[in-house]
Order: C-alpha cells, then sequence, then structure tokens
C-alpha cells in the first residue's frame, strides 16, 4: 500500500481542501476558524508523528519517505501547527480574509513537505514554487494602518529573480548529469564535480533555497518582508519554512559531495550572512526587523554544520533547525501576544514587560539567550553540535569566526532582555491578559528550550539516523 | 589519578540546593518577600554546610579525585555528567559556599524586586558550583556561561553607578572570553582523538602534541583569563566592581574572578602542561603588570569601589604570578590566594556595600570619621584591608609568601618587583582607611546606625575565616598540596 | 608534642608568656570592649603573667649550655617549611625579660594616664596584640618566624601611634610610620629570600653558624645581609628611613615609651644582634652599618638640640642611642651593644614615662611652657627624669655609663679613629640635648606675665592623688633599674657570651683615658647646657638656635621630611599613578570602546545600505552571484 506513505501529504490537502470550503461561506467567523484551525493542525501534527517511521519511494521514484524526511514534516507541521496557535485573535488581517490565511498557510504546509521528501528536480522546484506562491500571497494580506504593498513586492520581486537563478542552475544540471533524479546524481555528481558547469549548476539551484532561508546575498527581503507581513505570518515565515529550506538545502548540498570549492562557496556565504546579519541587526528598533536580521545571521551558523558536508554535521543542522524553531516560535509568542492590535512591535514598547507579563518576559528572555547561545538552552546545544561538527572538520578558524559573531549578536539580544526587564514604561501599562492556553503553549516552549538544551541525547539520535538516511 | 567514589552524591546535592532554592522561589508571589529571603538563606546554608563539609572530609591522604559521580550524558559525543573534588576545587567549593551565604545575608534588607534577584542570584551560583566541580569538559563550559550570564540583569537592575554600561560591558567582555574557550575546548576534543569531553582521560600524557598543547594553553589563558581579571584584559572588572549590587559584588570580585582562574588551572593546565611552561614566562610578566598597575591606578582611586577593584587586579596578578611559577609553591600559594582574596574581598564589599546603603555614597572625599559613626562597619573594612596589604596571621599573608617565594626563585627580577608593589598597596590601602574612617566625626553622617547584630553575621563570618586560616594556614595548604604536588611531578621534563 | 607541653617546664613557660598576651587581645576584642576596667585587668594580668614565666625563663636559665629550641610544623608547602616555636638562648631570654618588665610597667602605667579615655578597652586589646607580637619575635627560632611578628609589631605601632585617629596628624603618623617602615621591611624579606634561596633555610642558629660562609658566596653574603640591615633601618629608624619615629609621637605617651622608644624600635638592633655572627661574616656590609648608625646617631642628636618638644628630643635621642647601638654591633661589639640595648630600654622609657606625666599634668608637651608652669613641682618626676638623663649621657655611676663606656671600648678598637670621635662628639651633644631640656623645666625663667598665668596653668593638673602614684610606683622602679643596672654589666656579659661563639676582639679594658675622655665631653656638654639655659638670667637659647639657617636645618629635620613629601606627590602620585590611569582610561578602556562604537557603527552603516530601492538590491544579489561564479574559475 503505497499511498499511506503519502498520508500527511493527503492530510493537509484536505485541510486545505476544508478552509476552501470555509472561505466561500458568506460571513467570516473568527473564532470557527481558529478552532478548526488548532484542531486540524494538530491532527497534522499527530499524522506526522504517527509516520515519522515510513519508508519508501513514491511516483517513479521522484517522491522519497525516509527519515529525513518525516522528521522535517514533523518540524514543519509542528511549525505549522504552533503559528496557528498565535492566531487565535488575528488583529492585522481583514476579517473576511481569515479563513484564506489559513488556506494558504495550509497549502504552503504542504508545499514544504513535499520539498522535503521530492528527489527530483523538477518535483522540487514545482514544491518549492508552490510554498513561494502561498507566501507571496500571504504577505500583502495584511491590513491595518500604515501597511504597503512594498514588502509584498519585494518578496517576489527577489524571490522570482531567485527562482529564476535557479531554473538555470537547474538545467545546468541536467545538462551535465543527463538526469533529474537526485539519486542519479547522487551517483554522477561526484565524478563531474570538478567540472565547472556542475558546481555553478549546484551553487545556482542552491540559490533559490538560499532565497528560502535568507542567506546572503539573497536575504534582501527578509526584514521588510518581516516587518511588513502580519506577525503570525512572519512567525510562520520566520520558522517553517526556514527549516523546510535548511531540508532541502541539505539533500541538494550532500550532491556536492566533498567539492573543496563549493564547501569554500559555502563557508564566504555562512561568514557574510551571520557578520551582516548581526551587525545590521545592532541598529534595529523593531523587534520583528530585529528577528529578520537574526535569523539572516543564524541561516549563516546552519550553514557551518551543512558545510561539514558530514553526517554529524547534517545531524548538529537539523538539530539547529528544531532549536531555530523552538526559539524563533517563542520570540514571536511575545511579539504577537504584546503587539495584540497586530501593529509591528518596536522593541522600546517591550518596557515593562516583567511586570505587564512576568511569563512572557521569562519565555523572551530564554529565547533571546538561545538565539545568542547562551547555554542551558537548545540554542547552546545546537551552535556547540554544529560548531563540533566544523572543528572536526577543520574549520576552526570558522568556529572562531563564528563565536566572535555569537557574542556581538548577544548585544542586540540583551537590549531585547533590557527592554523587557530594566526600561520602565512611560505610563503604566496594564498588565497583558494571558489566556490559559497561551500560559500552556509559553510553558511548552520553555520546557522544550530547557530541556532540549540539557538532554540533547534522544533528538540527537533521531538527527543522526535522519543524516545517515540522508546519505 | 586515583578516584573515590562517592557513597552519596554530595555534589549534586550542593548543586541541587541552589537550582532547587532557585525553582521554590519562582513559584512564591513577590509580595512574600521574606518568604524568599527565608528559602534562599536556607538553600545557601544547605550549600555552604555541604561545601565546607567537604572541605574537611576530604581525605588528604588519598588524594586524587574524590566524592566522584560519573554518568553517561550523550555517549555519542562522549559527554559524561562527571563531578569530582581535589584540592583545587575544594577551597573554591568551601569559598562559594561561603560568600553565598554571607552575600545573601548581606542583602536582607532588599526590598526591590527580591524575587528576581534571588532567583537570578542562584542561577548565577549554581553555575560557579558547577565550574568548581565539573570534571567534563562540556559541562564544565555550560556551567562556566551560566555563571556568566545572570551578571548582566543582576547589575543592570540592582546596580548603582553606571549601572548598564557597566553590565554590558562586563558581559559582553567575559563571554567574548568564552568565544575562545569553546573553540579551545572543541580543538582539543576532535585531537584527542577519543571522543570524550572527560577531563581525567584529556589530561592523560601524551594525548595532545606539544604543538597542540601550546595553542589550546593560549586560547584557554585568554578566555579564561579575561574573568580572572588579567592585565590587560582587566577594565571590565573595576568598572563592573563599581556598577554591582554589595552581594553581587561580593560574589563576583569573591568568586566570579576565581572562576577564571580555576578554569585556567582546570582546562588550561591540567590538559596543556606543556602550553602552560611555554607560555609561563608570558603569564608572569602580565601578571607582574597587573599587580605593580592595579597597586598605582588604585592609588589615585577616590571611588571606594574602584579602590577595590583595582586592588582586586593586583591581588589576582599574584594569582597569576603564583600559576606561572610552575611549581608546588606557586600553585599553593596561588588557589590559598584565590581563596584568601575572595574572603577578603567579600568582606570588604560587604562593608563598603553597608556604608554606601546608610550614606549614599562610595567617594571617599565626602565619607571621613566614619570610625566614630560606625566603629563596627569601620573595623570589618580596616580588617579586611590590613589582609589585603599582606598583614601576617591574616589569610592572604600567606597566600603571597608562598607567591612571593615560589616567583622570586623562578623570576627573580619580576618577583622582586611583585613584592616592592607591595608598599604601594599598603600606601594605598592605608589611604583609603585614613580618609574613610579616620578623623574627625563626620556630622553629616552622624546620625546613623552601626551595622545590626544581624546584619554583622555575615561579616563576622567572614572575619572568622580570615583570621582562622591566618592562624592555620596548613589548613589550606595541606590539601592543595594533595593537587599541586602530582601535577608538578607529572610534569614532563 | 602534646606530651611535651606538660613535660618541659621551659616551653611550658615560653608557651605562656607568648600566648596569654594574644589571649587577652582576642578575649577584650570579642567579649570585653564595653567593660574597659575588665579589659584592662584581663591584659594587666595577661602580661604580668608572661613577666612571670619570662623571669622564671631567665633564672632557670642563667647558666644554660646550649640554646633551647622547641618548633612544631606551621606550614609545610613543597620545599617550603615554615615552623613555628622557641628558641631560648641568653640573648632571647633578656629581650623577653626587657619586653615583658616594661610592657607591664607601661600598661599600669597607662591605667591612669588613659583613665576616661573612651577607647581605653581598645587600647588594652592593642597593648595586648603588641605585647603578643614583640614577645613572640623575640624568642623566634627562624627568620621567618621573627619577620611575620616583626610584621605584627609593625601593625600594633600602627594601630597605637593612630589610637586618637580622629586627629588627623595621629592618623598621618600611625600610615607613615606603617609604609616607612613597610619600605625596609621589603629589603628585609627579599634578603631573607635570598638566604632562603639558597642557603636552605632561615634556621637562626643554622644561618649563625658556620656553614653560612660555606654555602653563601661572599657577595651573596654582603648582599643579603645589607638587605636584612634594610629591615634594622625601617623598623630602628636608622638613616634615611628615621622621619618617622618623630612622627610617631602623635600616639600616647606611654606607647611612645613602650613602643617607639623601649622595645620595638630596638627589635630592629634586637635582629641585628640575633644574627650578629651571619652579619659578621661580611665586613663591607659591617661597615655599610657601622656607617648608617654613625650618621644617624649625629644627625638625630643635633634634631633633638633645637626641638621645643619635650617627647620629640626624646624620640630624637632614641634615634641616636639606637644608632650608637648599631655602631656598636656594627664594630663587633656584641655584648656591648646588647648590654647598651638593655640599659637603654630602662632609662629611655623612664623617660618618657616622666615626660608622660608633665604632659598629662600640664596638656603640652613645649617644656618652656611646662617649665613656666612650675614642672618642677612635680618631684618624683623631676629626680626621675634627672636622673635618666644623667643616664643618657652616659654620667656614672648610672648604667648609661657603663653600656657606652662598653661601645666607646669597641669602637676605639677600629682602626679608623674617625668612628671613636664621631662617638665622643655624640656622646657630647647627648648630655647637651638632654640637660638643656633638664634645665629650662628646671630652672625657668619666669617673666611677670606668666607668673600671672601659672595658676591658670595649673587648672587642670588636679588628679587623685591615686592616679598620679599609679603613674609614679612605676618611675621609681625604672629609676631603680636605671641606677643598679650598670653593676651587672659583667655577669649580663658573661650570660650573652656564654652561648654565643662570638670573639670579643675589643675588650674596654685597655683603653684608660677612654672613660676620661668620655665623661669630660660628657660633662662639656652639661656645663654648655648650663651656660645656655641653667644658670641665672640665662637667655635659654642654645648656640644652634643662634645661626637661623642652621636651626632651620636641624628643626625641619635636614630636609629628609619635605624631599619624601616631594618625591611622593611627584614622582609616585604625580607621574606614575597619573600616567597609569590616564592608560588605564584612555588607552586600554578606551581601545575597548572604541571597538564596540566601531561594531556598531558599521551595524548602522549596513542597515542603511539594507534599505536601499529594490533594484540596487537585485543588482547587488547577481553581482554577489558572478563574484561566487568568477572564484570558481581562479580558485576552483
Amino acid at each position: 500500500m503505497t499511498w499511506t506513505l503519502f498520508i500527511p501529504e493527503l492530510y493537509f490537502a484536505l485541510t486545505a481542501a476544508v478552509f476552501f470550503g470555509l472561505s466561500l461561506t458568506a460571513q467570516p467567523n473568527l473564532r470557527r476558524d481558529y478552532l478548526s484551525g488548532v484542531f486540524l493542525a494538530a491532527g497534522g501534527l499527530v499524522v506526522t508523528l504517527a509516520s515519522l517511521r515510513l519508508e519508501g519511494m513514491l511516483f517513479f521514484e521522484a517522491y522519497r519517505v525516509d527519515l529525513f524526511s518525516q522528521v522535517f514534516k514533523v518540524l514543519v507541521a509542528a511549525g505549522f501547527f504552533l503559528v496557528v496557535c498565535l492566531c487565535s485573535e488575528l488583529t492585522g488581517i481583514d476579517e473576511r480574509h481569515h479563513s484564506e490565511f489559513f488556506l494558504f498557510l495550509t497549502t504552503c504546509t504542504l508545499a514544504m513537505m513535499m520539498l522535503v521528501s521530492s528527489v527530483e528536480l523538477l518535483t522540487i522546484y514545482i514544491a518549492l514554487e508552490l510554498s513561494s506562491y502561498s507566501l507571496y500571497v500571504l504577505v500583502p494580506l495584511r491590513t491595518g494602518e500604515g501597511v504597503d504593498v512594498e514588502a509584498g513586492i519585494k518578496y517576489f520581486m527577489v524571490g522570482a529573480s531567485a527562482s529564476a537563478v535557479m531554473l538555470f542552475g537547474l538545467s545546468y544540471l541536467f545538462g551535465v548529469a543527463h538526469t533529474t533524479y537526485v539519486a542519479e546524481l547522487i551517483r554522477v555528481l561526484p565524478g563531474l564535480i570538478t567540472s565547472p558547469a556542475a558546481v555553478l549548476g549546484l551553487i545556482l539551484t542552491l540559490c533559490g533555497f538560499f532565497f528560502k532561508l535568507a542567506v546572503f546575498p539573497f536575504h534582501y527581503w527578509a526584514p521588510d518582508v518581516y516587518q511588513g507581513a502580519a506577525n503570525q505570518v512572519t512567525a510562520y515565515i520566520a520558522t517553517a519554512s526556514k527549516v523546510a529550506a535548511v531540508a532541502i538545502i541539505m539533500r541538494m548540498a550532500s550532491l556536492g559531495g566533498d567539492s573543496t570549492y563549493l564547501v569554500h562557496a559555502l563557508v564566504a556565504l555562512s561568514i557574510c550572512s551571520m557578520t551582516l546579519g548581526n551587525l545590521a541587526a545592532i541598529v534595529q528598533k523593531d523587534l520583528k526587523r530585529l528577528l529578520a536580521y537574526s535569523s539572516i545571521s543564524h541561516a549563516g551558523y546552519v550553514l557551518i554544520g551543512i558545510l561539514s558536508m558530514s553526517p554529524t554535521g547534517y545531524a548538529s543542522a537539523i538539530f539547529y533547525a528544531l532549536a531555530y524553531l523552538v526559539m524563533n516560535l517563542s520570540c514571536f509568542l511575545v511579539v504577537v501576544k504584546v503587539a495584540a492590535d497586530g501593529s509591528d512591535l518596536q522593541i522600546a514598547q517591550l518596557a515593562g514587560l516583567h511586570r505587564r507579563s512576568p511569563i512572557l518576559a521569562m519565555v523572551l528572555m530564554l529565547a533571546a539567550f538561545g538565539l545568542a547561545g547562551i547555554p542551558p538552552t537548545v540554542g547552546f546545544t545546537g551552535k556547540f553540535l554544529v560548531f563540533a561538527a566544523a572543528v572536526e572538520k577543520g574549520y576552526l578558524w570558522l568556529v572562531i569566526v563564528a563565536m566572535v559573531n555569537a557574542t556581538i549578536s548577544l548585544y542586540y539580544y540583551i537590549l531585547v532582555v533590557k527592554a523587557a526587564y530594566l526600561a520602565e514604561p512611560e505610563g503604566n501599562p496594564p498588565r497583558l491578559k494571558i489566556s490559559a492556553a497561551t500560559r500552556v503553549l509559553a510553558g511548552v516552549l520553555v520546557t522544550i528550550m530547557v530541556a532540549a538544551g540539557i538532554f540533547p541525547h534522544r533528538i540527537l539520535e533521531v538527527a543522526r539516523a535522519a543524516a545517515r538516511s540522508l546519505m | 589519578m586515583s578516584m573515590e567514589f562517592a557513597t552519596f552524591p554530595y555534589l549534586t546535592a550542593i548543586l541541587l540546593s541552589c537550582i532547587a532554592g532557585l525553582l521554590v522561589i519562582l513559584f512564591i508571589p513577590d509580595e512574600r518577600q521574606m518568604l524568599i529571603k527565608q528559602v534562599s538563606l536556607v538553600s545557601s546554608g544547605i550549600a555552604m554546610v555541604l561545601s565546607v563539609y567537604l572541605f574537611f572530609a576530604y581525605d588528604k591522604g588519598k588524594g586524587g579525585l574524590q566524592f566522584v559521580e560519573k554518568v553517561l550524558w550523550v555517549d555519542s559525543l562522549g559527554i559524561y555528567y562527571f563531578n569530582a573534588v581535589d584540592g583545587f576545587s575544594l577551597p573554591m567549593l568551601a569559598l562559594t559556599g561561603i560568600v553565598l551565604f554571607t552575600g545573601v545575608l548581606t542583602m536582607w534588607e532588599l526590598t526591590h524586586r527580591v524575587k528576581e534577584f534571588f532567583a537570578f542570584t542562584f542561577l548565577l551560583v549554581a553555575g560557579v558550583f558547577g565550574v568548581f566541580m565539573a570534571m567534563d569538559l562540556f559541562f564544565l563550559f555550560v556551567w562556566y556561561d551560566v555563571s556568566l550570564f545572570p551578571m548582566y540583569p543582576l547589575i543592570a537592575i540592582w546596580g548603582s553607578t553606571r549601572k548598564e554600561y557597566g553590565a554590558m560591558k562586563l558581559t559582553l567582555y567575559l563571554l567574548a572570553g568564552s568565544a575562545l574557550i569553546l573553540p579551545g575546548i572543541l580543538y582539543l576534543f576532535v585531537k584527542s582523538g577519543l571522543n570524550t569531553f572527560d577531563v581525567t582521560a584529556l589530561m592523560q600524557p601524551g594525548v595532545f602534541t606539544p604543538f597542540q598543547q601550546k595553542f589550546a594553553f593560549l586560547l584557554f589563558y585568554l578566555g579564561f583569563g579575561i574573568l580572572a581579571g588579567v592585565w590587560p584584559f582587566h577594565t571590565w572588572s573595576p568598572v563592573g566592581h563599581v556598577a554591582a549590587p554589595t552581594a553581587v559584588s561580593m560574589i563576583h570580585a569573591g568568586v566570579l574572578m576565581k572562576l577564571g582562574a580555576f578554569g585556567v588551572l582546570r582546562v588550561g593546565i591540567f590538559l596543556c602542561p606543556e602550553g602552560w611552561q611555554y607560555w609561563s614566562q608570558l603569564m608572569a610578566l602580565l601578571a607582574t603588570c597587573g599587580i605593580v598597575y592595579g597597586a598605582f591606578v588604585g592609588l589615585a582611586q577616590t571611588d571606594l569601589k574602584y579602590v577595590i577593584g583595582y586592588s582586586s587586579v593586583s591581588h589576582m596578578g599574584i594569582v597569576g604570578l603564583g600559576l606561572a611559577t610552575v611549581t608546588v609553591d606557586g600553585l599553593n600559594g596561588a588557589v590559598f590566594q584565590m581563596f584568601a582574596h575572595g574572603v577578603m574581598t567579600a568582606l570588604l564589599f560587604s562593608s563598603v556595600g553597608y556604608i554606601y546603603e546608610r550614606t549614599h555614597t562610595k567617594m571617599i572625599p565626602e565619607l571621613g570619621g566614619l570610625s566614630k559613626v560606625m566603629p563596627m562597619a569601620s573595623s570589618y573594612f580596616i580588617i579586611a584591608a590590613l589582609a589585603g596589604i599582606g598583614v601576617p596571621c591574616l589569610a592572604s599573608f600567606w597566600a603571597e609568601l608562598l607567591v612571593f617565594i615560589a616567583s622570586f626563585r623562578v623570576y627573580p627580577v619580576r618577583g622582586a618587583l611583585a613584592i616592592c608593589a607591595l608598599v604601594v598597596s599598603a600606601l594605598f590601602m592605608l589611604r583609603v582607611v585614613q580618609r574613610t574612617f579616620y578623623g574627625q566625626k563626620n556630622e553629616r553622617l552622624a546620625h546613623l546606625k552601626d551595622v545590626s547584630f544581624g546584619l554583622g553575621i555575615p561579616r563576622m563570618i567572614l572575619v572568622g575565616v580570615i583570621v582562622l586560616f591566618g592562624l592555620f594556614p596548613a589548613l589550606m595548604v595541606d590539601l592543595v598540596q594533595t593537587a599541586s604536588l602530582p601535577l608538578i611531578q607529572g610534569l614532563p621534563r | 608534642m602534646n606530651l611535651a607541653w606538660t613535660q618541659d617546664p621551659n616551653l611550658l613557660a615560653a608557651a605562656l608568656s607568648a600566648f596569654t598576651p594574644f589571649a587577652s587581645f582576642a578575649l577584650i576584642m570579642l567579649f570585653t570592649r564595653s567593660h574597659a576596667r575588665l579589659s584592662a585587668g584581663i591584659s594587666i594580668a595577661a602580661v604580668g603573667i608572661s613577666l612571670a614565666s619570662a623571669v622564671f625563663l631567665l633564672v632557670r636559665n642563667w647558666s644554660l649550655p646550649a640554646p633551647i629550641q622547641i618548633t612544631g610544623r606551621w606550614l609545610i608547602s613543597g620545599d617550603i617549611h615554615i615552623p613555628i616555636g622557641f628558641l631560648l638562648d641568653p640573648l632571647s631570654l633578656l629581650m623577653l625579660t626587657i619586653v615583658a618588665t616594661i610592657s607591664c610597667l607601661v600598661q599600669v602605667y597607662s591605667l591612669a594616664y588613659m583613665a576616661g579615655d573612651p577607647g581605653f578597652s581598645r587600647y588594652y586589646a592593642f597593648q595586648s596584640l603588641f605585647a603578643w607580637a614583640m614577645l613572640t619575635l623575640s624568642i623566634s627560632p627562624t627568620m621567618i618566624q621573627l619577620y611575620i611578628f616583626w610584621e605584627l609589631v609593625g601593625l600594633a605601632s600602627y594601630l597605637l601611634i593612630g589610637f586618637w585617629y580622629e586627629k588627623f596628624s595621629a592618623s598621618e603618623a600611625g600610615k607613615k610610620a606603617f609604609v616607612m617602615t613597610r619600605l625596609g621591611d621589603i629589603a628585609f624579606f627579599l634578603g631573607l629570600l635570598l638566604v632562603l634561596l639558597h642557603f636552605g633555610n632561615l634556621n637562626i642558629l643554622d644561618m649563625n653558624g658556620p656553614q653560612a660562609t660555606e654555602r653563601l658566596s661572599p657577595v651573596l653574603l654582603t648582599v643579603s645581609a645589607l638587605l636584612i640591615f634594610g629591615g634594622v633601618m625601617g623598623k630602628s629608624a636608622q638613616f634615611p628611613l628615621l622621619t618617622w619615629l618623630p612622627d610617631a609621637m602623635e600616639g600616647p605617651t606611654p606607647v611612645s615609651a613602650l613602643l617607639h622608644s623601649a622595645t620595638m624600635v630596638a627589635a630592629g638592633v634586637y635582629m641585628f644582634a640575633r644574627i650578629f655572627p651571619f652579619f659578621s661574616h661580611s665586613g663591607n656590609a659591617m661597615t655599610v652599618c657601622l656607617s648608617i648608625g654613625t650618621i644617624t646617631m649625629l644627625l638625630s642628636s643635633t634634631m633633638a638640640m633645637v626641638t621645643r618638644d619635650i617627647k620629640q628630643v626624646w624620640a630624637y635621642s632614641t634615634i641616636s642611642q639606637l644608632g650608637f647601638m648599631v655602631m656598636g654591633l656594627a664594630a663587633g661589639g656584641y655584648a656591648a651593644g646588647v648590654f647598651h640595648l638593655t640599659t637603654h630600654a630602662g632609662f629611655k622609657a623612664l623617660l618618657f614615662l616622666c615626660s608622660g606625666v608633665f604632659i598629662h599634668h600640664y596638656e603640652t608637651n613645649d617644656m618652656f611652657v611646662i617649665g613656666r608652669h612650675g614642672g618642677r613641682g612635680l618631684l618624683i618626676p623631676m629626680i626621675c627624669m634627672t636622673l635618666a638623663s644623667a643616664a643618657l649621657s652616659g654620667l656614672p655611676p648610672l648604667s648609661g655609663f657603663f653600656s657606652k663606656e662598653a661601645i666607646m671600648g669597641v669602637l676605639a678598637g677600629q682602626r679608623n679613629p674617625i668612628w671613636l670621635a664621631a662617638g665622643l662628639m655624640g656622646a657630647f651633644l647627648t648630655a647637651y640635648y638632654s640637660f638643656r631640656l633638664i634645665f629650662i623645666i628646671l630652672r625657668p625663667n619666669l617673666s611677670e606675665k606668666v607668673r600671672a598665668e601659672t595658676h591658670g596653668g595649673h587648672g587642670k593638673g588636679h588628679h587623685a592623688a591615686g592616679l598620679y602614684w599609679v603613674m609614679a610606683w612605676p618611675l621609681i622602679i625604672l629609676a631603680a633599674v636605671t641606677l643598679v643596672l650598670g653593676f651587672f654589666q659583667g655577669p649580663l656579659e658573661v650570660f650573652l657570651s656564654g652561648s654565643q661563639t662570638v670573639s670579643e676582639s675589643h675588650g674596654t679594658g685597655h683603653h684608660a683615658w677612654l672613660p676620661i675622655a668620655a665623661v669630660g665631653l660628657a660633662l662639656a656638654g652639661t656645663g654648655l647646657a648650663w651656660l645656655e639655659f641653667g644658670r641665672n638670667g640665662a637667655a635659654q637659647v642654645g648656640f644652634v638656635e643662634r645661626l637661623p639657617a642652621l636651626r632651620a636645618l636641624f628643626a625641619n629635620r635636614w630636609y629628609l621630611d619635605h624631599l619624601y613629601r616631594r618625591l611622593l606627590d611627584y614622582v609616585i602620585y604625580g607621574t606614575i599613578s597619573n600616567l597609569f590611569t590616564r592608560n588605564d582610561r584612555r588607552v586600554i578602556d578606551g581601545a575597548i570602546d572604541g571597538m564596540c562604537r566601531a561594531t556598531i557603527g558599521s551595524g548602522r552603516l549596513l542597515s542603511f545600505v539594507q534599505s536601499g530601492m529594490l533594484q540596487y538590491n537585485l543588482m547587488v544579489m547577481f553581482a554577489a552571484l558572478a563574484l561566487v561564479a568568477l572564484g570558481f574559475y581562479f580558485l576552483g
């Protein structure tokens, strides 16, 4: 029964259909959409978890289901679920478009699940475009004062050019290897890897995914889109889509075998991304912009894990993706809850958070220190694993650069913590109303951040297995 | 290195007493301040009692690692939850316990955001304890960072002068240090090829080539040295001290700076002995600079806390000098000095803190004649100051004696310079004492009350410790020797 | 060890004598700070016990065959052994007795002198601290233990000088004393380290033994000896570190009597005598010491000739007498030096205690004022002080005469006559300034108006007779000692040389003319003093005071203090400290802050570039791609 392998995707397709149905109904109903969203997403998470151990091939070997893909499907589904949880009151998006919002969110998730599983270049391209286009629609959905379409345009333009470059690269790959099957490529490419066309093709192909991951030089969209999109959409872009991008980049990079040139290129890109991201983040006033830049720098850290081109490297990258997902979602939890009116959250607005909502303040502090790589959070463990893998490959100096970057990044993360814990707000803003559900959510996030940081053992095992199944 | 597995997990108990304290405090509502203080007093008391008990329970005859707890944590990376103590770490544990307990007592009058204060403090101290007992590089580093980042809120929220600047500077500076340490640790982990972070395994001779040792030791020396206030990476320390609230200054100058020196010892010297020998010349040079420099700069300060800050730089220089001698006496002296300086500085800061809370100034010119107003507070400070200038029969005298003998033997010129700095340090300490406490009764401060008995207790404890180890130095040196002797004998000739 | 406590009476007594004052110090500090009389009782009882056991030891071991040494381990680190224990030999026994006696007398005396002082308990606590340190110092078996308690004695001196800390001058003087002696102690410490590292241990008996010359090269021996002598310079206020002692007179007079004349400052000389053989191994070192002692003696006696402050006079004379002792020792007169130390302790303490009575009674240090207010009215102090001054100026048959003669004899034995000349000169000056003081008080020229105010002057003086006698008894005892001690010269020298294997090369006998010359000069000095101050209608202006320049020079201590002040202000504070501080702020810290500012600035720049127009962004994007592609052809 091979179609069982496809159950998660089918499930999300159905979910999409449901929301499509909802979007057809006349009067919008926020509560209905939200609850159905939460339950369906939860169901999706369960389904993906259940299908974690599935393995097999589909669609004429174009679609591979293995631990690697399933792990990432779980991550994506989890991201989706958590983001949906944040949509209790979906301010910042017009009432009439709520069900569309959920619809496109679901399609995007579906696309990403296909992305992490597809092992055939055209399938990959289609999946990627599907997810991108859903996002192209989601970003401009935002309504509210002072919102312009620039973010949407920019996102689309950069994305379109990235896809163009990628197609160009794909054509090269096909040209040199005469196949679009990744399995074939893995067999053929290492032999061809010395030929310029192959490497160039690979790099250009990667560009498309770098765009998703917002790696330098495809990061331009990130700050504006993060700021311009509705908070929940940003949360989704910052978490789920990043995870999927990490997955596919790993798959493609593993094609390169151990081409020194590919590695050099990746090293250069990672250094550029993290340095640029960190430096630019220092001066940001808007929390979402700041997170955008920090995501650029984190893309750099992830690349360090990937460019090690070793199982431990990939495993560490997977772990890092998880860490990144959790920490960023925690940040956005705070963003969404503090900016209840759906507006952009200035860092200054965090003032007095420790009194307005101690639990949110704590979540924010842990997340910030985690992103800065301070133990005992999952962020530190992730960095530790990534760096360990890199040193194993002899990139000590790269690790030192990364650590210096981490120190720089600490500065602006501390500024965020400082705003939440030290700054006294003008006037006396009321305590935030935090629903019990949110408290639970916050509790869960904190637990994962700390527990996964202190007891990385089990997760690491899974990640290693996944990485092995990749090779 | 012989190992004695623990019958009862004392070390974990120490850690738990801090972490439990932290968790309990987190679940107490903010307004129950008294309860919070009592909880923290109890858990810090447990920590102190346990650590002091271990100090005396350690079997000097057997030596080696004792009270060992070892659990496999992440086998794929060879990470162990591996706690043990030896002659080097026991004094540090005892010091931490004492300073924590006295620190909690000195902050008894705190009313501003009590809950968070003690929560952060316990997080910090848990980290400190962890570093002192961890025999696994991964955990050592984790604890190390855990002990650093709470400094930011602790200083920035409860601090005084230029607190945000000081806090930011301190945190970034120190964590920049760990940006060198982590690569160093990973480097050794990879180069050893043993796939383990277990110190006892990595410290076996022949695991690392001389070059690897020299390289890694430099990383560790710089990384940890920043926290140890090694000249010229010391400037964070006076600023941080001045900004920090009393208890934090106590813990910070008393314990945290020792963390750096201890890191150099436990990681640098244990794993890279040849690197140690190779760089010892440099270490001695910087240490001497620190000693002389700190004394002279302290001479020009007018802020009580700056004075203490620079005297700490000078005293930590003595620790560095001791480590640089690569001799048994030097090591004994250095570790003894870490302990003595910790207690002494804690006492200094607790007195200054008291004075500051009452008079709302730390500027020496605005004070004066305090002995008439608050004799007890003054005498505590004076005793600590005397200990600071190496008066015999107070703890730090012996430490300095040993270090000076050792350093004079190995580096005659630098040793002599360091010894001459004693005059300067005496000059500036006595100057501070005279300007602050002597002279006509200061009418502006006449209404202030002296230290109450309750607030006196922590100071008395500290004085007691100073005098005890001043009269019976063997208590300390015999213990440290159980660790330093094998270390030196194990050195490649 | 524990067995020995009960079995060996020597050990027991020694331990008692050294330890009881510490116990009393601890007791007073911890418990009885608020009960003045109780504290005083404890302290005096403790020092009494010490005295008793000291005397017991002295009598028991009067003719002991060999030094008794008992040591326990205090600290062992690597190859460094620091024992703690006792060395009982004639010298230490003698010193022990002297210290105990005078401490006891002074503490009794202080009962009256310090009566009603708010810091009464503190005073006695510090007294006990001092007694403990000083007694342990005098029976130290090793130089390192001696050094440790040497430092503690310095601490006690610091605390006692600055006892009235609300007086700025007092705290200043205490600080000065501590730092200046610390300066000498550094040299001392370095010397000890040299010996320790090259000789192996610091055991006094070993250092005095013959091995010293075998294991230490002559140069090293000289260097270390000179460095160690640095300690003597500091503690015994030898040139050039002598200016702290006059200032130390800011402390209560009993303190000056005990610490800064009789015992503590003598510790320097004692240490010199303690390792006398070690010093005598190096001729050059001895010569240096001799010259330093001489300079000190002459300088300070000149200073003593012009001051009006009664305590200052005795302070200067203390310095000069210490210099004299150093001369004696350095000239090889071991017994002579130690003997002079003994006698001097007696009569100098006496002098201070007497002037203490005057000061306490008239509340002034100015000898002229005291004289005008009828100081001679106080009979016992007046008599005792005259007696003591006579002893000080070496007039027979007082103790000072014998000890000075002994040293003169030694000096006469020197090849170079200049030392003897200097010594005689010193004798003359000493007689002059001491009797100058005596005559000023004894025969004041009372003009009318002064007589009028004398009645007012007596205002405070009326003490309870009890207090007066409490102060008087110690005087009488010491006076008696001063009278008789001289005649014990013979036995004492036998006792001292008994164990010490010192070649007393220079007997005092074969210079018949010497005593006459010395006494003659002393008498001449006295006569001059009489002419200028004593006889009726004397102008009471000394011959020095007639020369303003000279007077200023002497009164300002040869401008030594100015020199030191300048050094401190301009070199230490002004230059080094200042420079280092600037460097710390500007260079070191500035660099760090600069780096941070640069980082933030670059961040601002980058984020500005980021928010450019879309097409530029795309351009950069493709440019970067092109770079990657190009890079491939060159790198790949």
